[in-house]
Parts: C-alpha cells; structure tokens; sequence
C-alpha cells in the first residue's frame, strides 16, 4: 500500500493516486497527522514493527511501500482541550509523525526533517552553502526591521524587489514604484521583511523528482497574492509550507496553465544536484536565468504545489512522483537523510569571505 | 547560564553583547544582508551598531519571544503572528550569520521529536531501550508483560517531558492514550551518566540515584550525588560524533551504564544546563564555552 499524507481534493495528491492506480497499486489517504493518530498507530522503534489502522483496514508499516507527504488542511481546534492542551497534542502529534517516517524502511516523499524547511532558503547557512555549491548565484538579499536600511535597498534596486516574511508563512510578492514602496514599509511597520532584488533574465519554477527536472516559464514575479484568503497554519504541519493553496493557485506560484519549458541540460543536473544536496526527493527551485546561461536561485521549496503548470507538466511531475513511490526500494540504512539533522555551527566561510 | 557566561566574559575582560530576545525591536535590531555569496550586517544593541565583522561568536540560549507592544486595532490573532514574524527573524539571524554559532537554531529540532532522536542516536552506536510509540491501550498492556512489567513511559516532544515508571495502577487510564500518542520504554537499570561536550572537549557526569528521573529526585524524595567521570575511549568518541551529527557545538547527552556495562543513549540535548552539574562537580563546563567563544573556531 502506498500512503498519501494529504487530501484526495488536492490535485497533485489526486494525479498521483490515479497514476499509482493505474499501475494496479493500492493507496490510502490520510488528510492529517491527528486523523492517523485517533485511528490507531503503533510503533516500535528500533524493531521496525508497527501498523497505521487507516479506515477500517490495520496496515503493517512493512506493507507500507511509499508515503507522500502533501501540504495538509488546518486541523481544527478540539473545543474539549485548553489552549495549552491543544498545544501540547499538536508537539506530541508532530514528534510522532517524525519519528514515524523516519522509522519506515520504505520511500517517503519527502521525508520531514525536524529543521524548518519553510523558511526561504537564505536563512540557513546550510542551504546557503548547497545552493552556491550547485552552481546557482543568489540574489542581493536584505533581512531587516529597520525602515531606512529597507528603503535605500529598494531605491538601489531600482525601485523594483522580491519582498517576503522570514518565516516563510506569507508568499513572498514582486513590489514595484511607489506602490511598492508603500507596500514595503507597510510591513515593515509590524515586523521584520526581507528584499530580494531582482535580477534580469527568464523565470522559471523547476520541479525536480529525484533525477528528473521539470520546469515551466513563469511571468516575472508570479505570485498570487492569497493573504486574507488562506486558512491559519495547521499547528500539526511537520516542515510545510504554511499555506493551504486555494484550487487554481499556489504560494509563489503564477496563473494557471504556465508553459513547459526545455531546461538545458546542465541547468536540469544543476537543479537534481541541488536537490539531492538538501536531501529532498521533490523540491520546487523558483530561478531567474540570465541569457548568459547563469542561474539565479530565488527559493527552494519543499512541498511543491504545481496547480499553476500546464497539465501536461503536471502529469509529468505526478508520473515522476508514482515512478518514485512505484519503486517501492527499501531506504540503506546509510542514506544521508537518515543522518542528516542540520550542520555544525562552526563557522565555515559561506561562499565568500565576509566583507 | 547566561549570567554565569556573562559573569566569566566580563572577568576575562572580553567585549561582548547580551541580546534577550524579549527585547527584540526595542533595544536591539538585526539587519543582515547576502551579496556576490558573502553574508555582511550589523546588530543594533541601544544606540551603537556592531558590524558582523566584529563579531567572533554568538551563543544561543534559550529564546523568549519578543515583547511587541499590541497596538490598538490589532486582534491577539495578528499580534501572535507579528511576534512570531519577530522571532523568526532572530532565528534566521542565527543560522545564517558565518560566524561560530553555539549552536544554530537550525540544529534544535532533533530535540523535537524523541522516537526520531533515538533513531539518530542508534545510528552513532549507542545501544537505546526497547521503545514503543502507541495510540492502542492493548498494545501498551502487551509492551509491559514483554518487559517484565519494567516500563517507563515519557512525551514524544520536549513538552511536558517527565519520565515515569509505568505500574498496573496506571491500567485504569491507559484508554487515554487513544486522544495522544505516547512512549513506552523498556527500563533499563544501571547508572546515569550527562556528558556535556564543548567542541571537541568532553565533560561526563556521573549521578548515583535511586530516582527514575534524577532531574527531579528531590521532588520524589529521592537522593541523588553526582561526581565527575571517565568514560571509555570509544563511547566518548561516540559522543563527540553524536553531537557532531547533530550539528550541535555544544550539548547535553544523556547516557546511562546498564550492570551489564552497556551504554544507552537516551537523548541529546541542544541547549544544556551545565550549571547544574559543574555546580556539584566543579568540572569546567562554562570555561571551556567561554574559551570556545573567545576563540570563535573550533
């Protein structure tokens, strides 16, 4: 049985079980982490035994071939429990879809790590570091709280900049003129932002399944603006992408029916280098590609919403993601995600030295 | 610990900056910019501004959550998020900035989930109980007869994490676990051994207690001593890979010697309190983080 950690209504979740279907394998849907846990789990760590009741069926995690994990609904709160009781169960729920995933022997696509992947991807040293390492240039980024330093970015940048949050939790959005400058220091007057300048050239969101790179050409600055229209974050997410995209749009995504593009070759191994480089199976890279040939990494995603491609693209990616799970291999128990917990502190040069 | 690791700065004459979190925005800003691949900033500490250059470390400890004052038209809802907005911030300061950080916030998140930390812990070597995660009261009945009846039952997460021995009076509320998830461990006896490690610097401690969760010993009128220790080459190595794994420049790892001799793994820990132990011991925990922070490599 392959498991899908997600709803049936959303699309990507839905292709894959139908691809997967296809092939004659079964699938379950678990729409959230407390629908598996009120239905019965066990687990035994170490002896790698265990079931997931899921319905009316009792499932041995050994006969679990592959899981996807998708962005999942917001669980509403149980009016039973305190504030702090609540809060208390969505810990105890995620510890344990953790410590789940990481004990099944079979894929799990992709695989949560307890470090917060929703965060852009600059504001991690480690991520940092693997993105140059793939050969992606970034972009001039300013984190700040301070109106000033913000302002004088976005006048140096040609009145023209990515703006987002540094949690992650709101798409970030293209601000241009004086509107966007009005844009900017609205938020800024309630928290920390950070600018992103923009460089010139093509974008394109690549979506990479294992060794298969997928990419469609994006409008500059595609993002929906889907705030105010978003349910809250569900408390029981583990590494997710805050927001639950309403159908037809996506975080940081464009309209729909975005066109498949050819990658170049080396730019489609540069981007499965940099996914395997931050231990994902499925990622989605947001790039500006300069006619030079240079690639500019914007983002990395980790829980790919591609509502927004053409069908045709969405198929692909689907397809990739039943072949993944299809394979059905046991995880080596010297795969480096099982080893993989973050990095040391200790200081290594990010890419250049600091000036 | 943060008056203690300010207290030896300060005697050792050394510049540094104390930044609580809680004041965040108020009496000190972050601001850090990435260009050509370099990372370049500055911390606002009261009025004067210190460049990233100037800096050779950071040390995190606990992080509160910045004290935003909530404006007037503001719902709780849009003030929870602004202060998480705020908080973030720190902690992407934290893990981005390239300089030694002890230890990025990035690296916390193995303490988040013990049944995934065991699985870490394994791979480095170290033996770990028997551990059953279930949300089936019958399966937890079964767990206890196939341990002898010698059971431990602790939370998934850091939340609430107290550890209890398991006895039949707890059958009568066993269904509960259905409305949570919850660990059941194989107890294993034997002696209790925290290992601080600092870089490449070990620090194991050695507690003699008849408690099951020697933390609170006096709370079970329990007694407890602790002394410092020695440790076999090759589980001290063992440690120092662990922590290294881990992505952690310093942390607690909590170890117990059964009879037998075997050394388990019970957790690592990403923020210790080694005040506690050095207190009883007199080993130099805090001086070798002061010295690591001075130095600002490992």
């Amino acid at each position: 049985m392959i498991l899908i950690l997600g709803s049936h209504e959303e699309q990507l979740a839905a292709l894959v079980a139908d691809r997967l279907r296809w092939r004659g394998a079964a699938v379950a849907f678990v729409a959230h982490a407390r629908l598996l846990a009120a239905a019965g789990l066990s687990l035994s760590i170490g002896g790698g035994d265990g079931f997931v009741r899921i319905g009316a069926r009792t499932v041995p995690l050994m006969d679990l071939a592959g899981v996807l994990v998708r962005p999942q609904r917001p669980v509403p709160p149980d009016p039973g429990l305190s504030p702090e009781d609540e809060d208390y169960l969505a810990y105890e729920l995620q510890a344990t879809l953790l410590g789940l995933l990481h004990a099944l022997p079979c894929p799990v696509v992709n695989l949560p790590l307890p470090e917060p992947l929703a965060r852009p991807a600059f504001t991690s040293a480690a991520r940092l570091q693997r993105i140059v390492a793939s050969g992606f240039c970034l972009p001039a980024t300013l984190a700040t709280a301070d109106r000033d330093r913000a302002a004088r970015f976005f006048d140096r940048s040609g009145g023209l900049a990515i703006l987002g949050t540094l949690s992650g939790q709101a798409p970030p959005r293209l601000i241009e003129g004086a509107a966007g400058l009005d844009a900017l220091l609205a938020a800024i007057a309630r928290h920390p932002v950070y600018l992103q300048r923009v460089p010139p050239g093509r974008w394109l969101d690549v979506f990479v399944v294992a060794d298969r790179a997928m990419a469609v050409s994006v409008p500059r600055g595609a993002a929906p603006s889907p705030q105010g229209g978003l349910p809250a974050p569900d408390p029981l997410l583990i590494d997710c992408e805050a927001a639950w995209p309403t159908p037809g749009t996506s975080p940081a995504a464009g309209p729909p029916g975005a066109a498949a593009v050819d990658l170049p070759s080396t730019l489609a191994a540069q981007c499965c280098a940099l996914t395997r480089a931050l231990h994902l199976d499925f990622a989605h890279l947001r790039l500006v590609c300069a006619q030079s040939g240079e690639a500019c990494c914007l983002d990395v995603r980790a829980h790919p919403v591609c509502n927004h491609c053409a069908p045709e693209v969405q198929d692909q990616i689907a397809t990739a993601l039943a072949d993944l799970l299809a394979r059905g291999e046991r995880r080596r128990a010297d795969d480096p995600r099982l080893w993989y917990v973050g990095r040391p502190g200790d200081g290594l040069p990010l890419c250049a030295p600091v000036r | 610990m943060t008056a203690y690791l300010c207290a030896r700065l300060c005697a050792r004459d050394e510049r540094f900056v104390l930044l609580d979190a809680r004041g965040y925005l108020r009496d000190f800003d972050l601001t850090w910019s990435l260009a050509d691949g370099g990372v370049d900033g500055a911390i606002r500490a009261g009025a004067s501004w210190v460049g990233l250059d100037a800096l050779r470390s950071i040390c995190v400890r606990w992080l509160d959550l910045p004290e935003l004052p909530r404006e007037a038209a503001e719902t709780a809802e849009e003030h929870g998020a602004r202060v998480h907005e705020a908080f973030q911030a720190i902690v992407a300061f934290a893990d981005t900035v390239p300089v030694l950080v002890v230890s990025r916030p990035a690296s916390f998140g193995s303490n988040s989930s013990k049944p995934y930390q065991q699985q870490l812990v394994a791979r480095y070597g170290f033996s770990v109980p028997r551990t059953l995660v279930t949300t089936e009261p019958e399966e937890a009945r079964r767990f206890y007869e196939e341990c002898d009846r010698r059971v431990i039952y602790k939370s998934l997460s850091h939340r609430r994490s107290i550890v209890r021995r398991m006895t039949p009076e707890d059958f009568d509320r066993l269904h509960a676990v259905r409305h949570c998830p919850t660990q059941f461990q194989e107890y294993v006896p034997g002696v209790d051994i925290r290992v601080h490690t600092v870089g490449g610097d070990l620090f194991p401690t050695e507690i003699v207690t008849e408690a099951t969760d020697y933390r609170y010993a006096g709370h079970d009128g329990a007694s407890r001593e602790m002394r410092a220790a020695t440790l076999p080459p090759e589980v001290a190595e063992r440690c120092l890979r662990l922590a290294d794994g881990a992505g952690l420049v310093m942390s607690g790892i909590d170890l117990r010697r059964s009879p037998a001799g075997e050394y388990y793994c019970f957790e690592i820990n990403p923020t210790p309190g080694f005040t506690f132990y050095q207190r009883y011991t007199g080993q130099r925990i805090g001086e070798a983080l002061v010295d690591l922070l001075c130095r600002g490599a490992l």
